[in-house]
């Protein structure tokens, strides 16, 4: 299978601000398009500050460095003339918790495209239906649009910020623990959505849980103490993975 | 005595002394609201509302005066601390977050909510009174306004810090401006509380007869003209009750009552739209 | 539930897989009786095919069970997936042993038209098709009457050796086919107990009943 790199990492390292010692040491990394790609490794190990460098989430706070680069389509995200507000609408963002903004389940799905300037009253609806369909929750909401998101249940609250990242139409997804606030059964629908949503968008996801990574993605980087110790596909993650490290934390024995 | 027993009994004391607080409490309100709503509906008439003061002794004409200057000065002092105070805490608690500047305005806002209003008062009446020679609306709009600015300012920045960080950052992720995030989902998510806040202060103030006594003064005749001395509820309340008519008490009644009942309805009428804006 | 398409791709390998398997016996029997080597090619062609599948399937099952950690049903389900791969492989193994002496019994001319042969041969092919059908709608019905068929394979093979004797006593000339077509009847006869052994796994699959090494009548 022939396989397009969407974001190659190159000698990428991370410095919170204050911090001598980086919190991503020269990770090297290839991301490909429409894949899911799970960044996977124990607790501190840098797998969510190398998602949130994706979309530079970290410039949010004053003092952050990088170094090196990350090429999306070949364009480096890191150099200082890159547009932060058209990146992340090619970057979408899905967070641990579910974030629905105070406003309507409409307008929250509609809310990254009124950023964009759409005012079309039909255009807006045509969108937000079909991010709500894409995201599998069109059916559980059609008929009540115009309610306070914070009406829905936890499950459906995720779906809700999935279809709202969707909305703008990014290239790429991140998704950050998506389900480690909820139930099994829910849980499994937002892994059924992953998979079916890198038909469209190239996915990259950090988790804690292992068989979740495993069941979902195609690819999987193993990270550790701010280091990527592996990478390869998932089948092979999980069934022969080169590195002692990687087999030790996979089979259970850390971490 | 064994340790269960004693337990218990710690227990029921407990229970008995604050049950008996939280009526002492309830007492002594539903009886100072129940006095007011007494002596103040009998006295309560059309021609309060409709016609100025009549000269002293003489137990005619109404209020008219002090009700429209109540809300003159009411609403200016609104309209210039709620903005400020709003974007203040604003300041403080999403640019400035965390800074040692932001620290410093919260710490003198927590001082002067507690400065008493007389203090306040005072201060205005020498910058606004003082060089101008005579009192005015003016003055006495900036004296509520200066009261309510660190009130409204503190809760803003109350209610900000509690919207959590990742709703901001999900805001971010869509790529929304800081001014659009703040805009768009920080005051809505914090809107209750803000609110909230904002009828506090203006309850607060506009309760306050201290800092008028010396900035607005009062008026015995009608006006709108904010640069002349206004009367105002409160300051009326006060030189009626401490007058020496009997005419003169009743009215003072009437006008509690208002000022009662008017702050209970704005509270109950606030709390029942975020109740039912927000209702999930 | 992601792991569904994952078994169901295993499992409609697994009947590619067979219908090779079953083309290649067909094939190599065909071979025989119509005494034509051209049959022969088609053996030697699909031949690399099922093994490479068999090499496929297996690192998909057991990627699977590294990914999904499947209990119970699936669980049954990917071990049995597991051996149904190899024991495919197996039908084609001996496909590839009876193509071998096809060879050599067509270097000579025919011994005689055969009769039991042809019978054996639809009734084992028939064994291993019912039971891949079996495996695919997890049918045991269908699983026990493929089981209860391998008695008569056995008696057919039986048939089949005293009548090659007879012919191999005839005249010791005969011997040399004899003894070769006796090994292709044998191959058939193992051909019928890996779908016996087919159908047993789809009893375990549906039911967790373990049949191997059990008579059916103590069951």
């Amino acid at each position: 299978m022939e396989e397009k790199v969407k974001i190659q990492v190159n000698n990428f390292s991370f410095y919170y601000a204050g911090a001598d010692k980086p919190a991503l040491k020269n990770i090297n990394l290839p991301v490909y398009e429409n894949r899911v790609t799970a960044l996977i490794g124990p607790s501190g190990c840098g797998k969510t500050t190398l998602l949130r460098s994706f979309n530079r989430m970290h410039d949010l706070y004053h003092g952050n460095r990088y170094e090196g680069e990350i090429l999306l389509d070949g364009q480096n995200i890191l150099s200082d003339d890159i547009d932060l507000i058209d990146l992340r609408s090619r970057v979408g963002m899905v967070f641990q918790k579910p974030t629905p903004f105070p406003m309507s389940i409409f307008d929250n799905v509609a809310y990254g495209l009124r950023l964009r300037g759409i005012k079309d009253k039909s255009e807006l609806e045509g969108r937000v239906e079909k991010a709500l369909k894409q995201a599998a929750l069109w059916d559980e909401v059609k008929d009540r649009l115009k309610d306070s998101a914070s009406g829905l249940s936890g499950g459906q609250q995720q779906r809700l910020v999935i279809a709202r990242a969707l909305a703008v139409e990014p290239e790429v997804l991140l998704f950050d623990e998506p389900t480690s606030a909820l139930d099994p059964i829910s849980t499994s629908k937002i892994e059924e959505l992953v998979v079916s949503l890198k038909d469209t968008v190239t996915i990259i996801i950090v988790t804690h849980n292992m068989q979740q990574a495993a069941r979902v993605s195609d690819y999987t980087a193993f990270m550790y103490l701010g280091e990527l110790i592996e990478f390869d596909k998932t089948d092979i993650i999980f069934t022969s993975p080169k590195k002692k490290l990687t087999e030790d934390y996979v089979s259970g024995r850390f971490g | 005595m064994d340790i269960k027993t004693k337990r218990k009994l710690k227990g029921s004391i407990a229970l008995i002394l604050s049950t008996f607080a939280a009526f002492m409490g309830l007492f002594w309100l539903v009886f100072i609201i129940f006095d007011v709503l007494r002596h103040g509906i009998t006295a309560l008439n059309l021609e309060l509302f409709l016609e100025d003061p009549a000269p002293p002794g003489i137990p005619e004409g109404g209020l008219r005066n002090a009700f429209v200057g109540q809300l003159l000065i009411t609403s200016v002092a609104t309209l210039i601390g709620v903005p400020l105070g709003v974007l203040g805490g604003t300041f403080i608690a999403e640019y400035a977050r965390g800074t040692r500047f932001a620290q410093l305005i919260s710490i003198l806002s927590d001082i002067m909510v507690s400065v008493p209003s007389i203090v306040v008062g005072t201060f205005i009446y020498a910058i606004m009174v003082k060089p101008f020679g005579h009192f005015s609306g003016w003055a006495g709009a900036a004296a509520l306004a200066f009261i309510m600015i660190p009130v409204v300012l503190r809760t803003t920045e109350d209610m900000l810090k509690l919207v959590p960080w990742t709703l901001r950052e999900a805001a971010f992720a869509l790529g929304a401006s800081y001014f659009r995030v703040i805009k768009d989902v920080v005051y809505r998510a914090a809107a209750t509380g803000i609110l909230t806040g904002i009828i506090l202060a203006i309850a607060r103030v506009a309760g306050e007869t201290a800092p008028l006594l010396f900035t607005s003064f009062n008026n015995s005749y009608f006006t709108l003209n904010m640069n002349e001395p206004i009367a105002s509820l409160t300051v009326t309340i006060f030189n009626y009750a401490m007058g020496p008519y009997e005419d003169w008490h009743e009215k003072a009644w009437a006008a509690a009552f208002i000022i009662t009942v008017v702050i209970l309805l704005v509270t109950i009428i606030t709390r029942s739209i975020i109740h039912w804006r927000y209702k999930t | 539930m992601l792991l569904k398409p994952r078994l169901e791709e295993i499992r409609d390998r697994l009947i590619k897989m067979a219908e090779l398997a079953d083309l290649m016996i067909e094939n190599a029997i065909k071979a025989i009786i119509e005494h034509n080597p051209e049959y022969l090619k088609i053996v030697d062609e699909l031949e690399p095919q099922v093994d490479q599948m068999e090499i496929e399937n297996e690192t998909l099952i057991i990627t699977t069970i590294a990914r999904f950690q499947p209990e119970a049903k699936y669980l049954r389900i990917l071990v049995m997936d597991l051996f149904v791969n190899r024991d495919l492989e197996r039908i084609g193994d001996h496909a590839e042993n009876i193509k071998e002496q096809a060879e050599r019994i067509l270097t000579k001319p025919k011994l005689k038209e055969y009769v039991d042969l042809p019978v054996m041969t639809d009734i084992v092919i028939g064994m291993v098709k019912d039971a891949v059908k079996a495996l695919e709608t997890l049918d045991t019905e269908l699983a026990r009457d493929v089981i209860s068929r391998d008695d008569k394979v056995d008696a057919l093979h039986e048939q089949i050796i005293r009548e090659i004797y007879t012919y191999m006593v005839e005249d010791p000339k005969n011997i040399k086919v004899g003894i070769r077509l006796i090994t292709v009847s044998s191959n058939l006869e193992r051909v019928a107990d890996i779908a016996t052994n087919l159908a047993e796994e789809v009893i375990y699959m549906k039911e967790g009943k373990m049949l191997r090494h059990q008579n059916l009548g103590e069951e």
